[in-house]
């Protein structure tokens, strides 16, 4: 794919072929969040379609950063907020929205691929590996993730640090 | 000072999870604050947060090779402009586009965002086609009509506007959706009868909760023809 960044300001100016080639760099990741967030295809799909239409309508909520991280998180906090609209009882808490209107640009972020983030998860231990994808995906808070895992809330937090500094470093070792 | 380094530690752990985007609002509130003033924390987010991000592509490998070309269709449709001549559906959609996107600000926003875009998607999709009427257009997409009322007077307390369906050599309107602009006269709405079934629109005032059968003369009464 092209610069991503590029893209996006050529999309700023309606620019539908640069829109077309964000979609083909990243309709997978996109729909892969919804898809795992939300265990439904059609409303994984729904939820896609919304994000690109954003993208297109409102491309300067994206205000630089890394592009693929911006619209994961979009994604992530949609999918969020049909979790939310489904819990069977509305009070027990959901995570809030990590905001998307300050993604970094880091440099480990540069060249993510599913494959090299899926086999430098699998060297987590799966203490940290589980806590941290239920984190992540399964839209609920780390006093959740300790109740379901009976583990010492403070445990989990902890392992949640050490496996993302992991994570980070595995993945910085295998961008040369 | 040992109690201070336990509860510190304790913070860096909490930003971790404020990075990973898992905690409840009170908790992040907490850390959001905390990180606007202690460097050190905000160093070990900047180095977390983008680990974080990276997790979501664990998931990028769930769109088959039939299903990711379908999906890109049918949103490069959505986007493309429409190229019949219809100006002014689209300049009505476009201001209430941005009328609802106002609106939403003050709602709940992202649930309905989705809704919008894919209400705002058909009206402007390719096989959308518009019948003007006197206060904006109606327009049929899909399996669905929506009304697309531009400049409705308001309403004093107690009435709404409510649409009636036609069905193709039925001989008595059947009510459908009541409904108020906002206060532009603005109000985008769904039929909640299928496009199939509907040989006519027409939209009258009555009281809230609407009616059986119109009390008043409608406003218009169109024949979709
Ligand atoms: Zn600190």
């Amino acid at each position: 794919m092209q610069d991503a960044g590029r893209l996006m300001a050529d999309v700023r100016r309606r620019d539908a072929a640069a829109f077309e080639a964000l979609y083909d760099g990243f309709g997978r990741l996109v729909y892969g969040i919804a898809s795992r967030m939300l265990a439904d295809t059609a409303t994984a799909e729904d939820v896609t379609q919304s994000v690109f239409l954003t993208v297109w309508t409102r491309p300067e909520a994206f205000r630089g950063g890394n592009v693929g991280a911006w619209l994961a998180r979009v994604t992530r906090n949609r999918c969020l907020d049909v979790l939310r609209s489904r819990a069977a009882r509305p009070s027990a808490e959901m995570p809030v929205d990590v905001a998307d209107e300050t993604a970094l640009d880091d440099a480990i972020l540069a060249r993510l691929d599913g494959a090299r983030v899926r086999s430098a998860l699998a060297l987590l231990p799966v203490e940290q590996r589980e806590p941290i994808e239920m984190g992540f995906f399964d839209g609920v808070t780390h006093d959740e993730i300790a109740r379901r895992s009976g583990i010492p809330l403070g445990t989990i937090k902890t392992r949640i640090r050490t496996g993302l500094r992991r994570l980070r470093e595995h993945l910085a070792g295998g961008a040369a | 000072m040992s109690s201070m380094q336990a509860s510190h530690d304790e913070l860096l752990d909490l930003v971790a999870v404020y990075a990973l985007g898992a905690l409840g609002a009170e908790e992040a509130r907490i850390a959001s604050m905390h990180l606007a003033v202690c460097t050190e924390c905000r160093a070990e987010y900047d180095a977390l947060r983008p680990a974080a991000d990276a997790v979501a592509y664990a998931a990028d490998d769930r769109l088959d090779l039939v299903d990711c070309p379908r999906i890109k269709r049918e949103i490069m449709r959505a986007i493309r402009p429409p190229q019949r001549s219809a100006i002014f559906v689209a300049s009505t959609v476009a201001a209430l586009a941005a009328a609802l996107v106002f609106a939403f600000i003050a709602v709940s926003a992202e649930r309905k965002a989705a809704e919008t875009d894919r209400t705002i998607a058909a009206l402007v999709g390719p096989g959308a086609r518009q019948y003007d009427v006197s206060a904006g257009e109606i327009v049929k997409s899909g399996d669905h009509i929506y009304l697309v009322m531009a400049k409705l007077a308001p309403l004093p307390a107690g009435r709404v506007y409510q649409a009636w369906t036609l069905a193709p050599g039925a001989k008595t309107m059947a009510p459908n959706v009541t409904f108020s602009p906002n206060s532009q006269g603005f109000v985008l709405v769904t039929l909640t009868e299928a496009a199939q079934n509907v040989g006519v629109v027409a939209v009258s005032v009555e009281p809230s909760g609407g009616s059986q059968a119109p009390t008043t003369k409608p406003l218009f009464v169109r024949p979709l023809t």
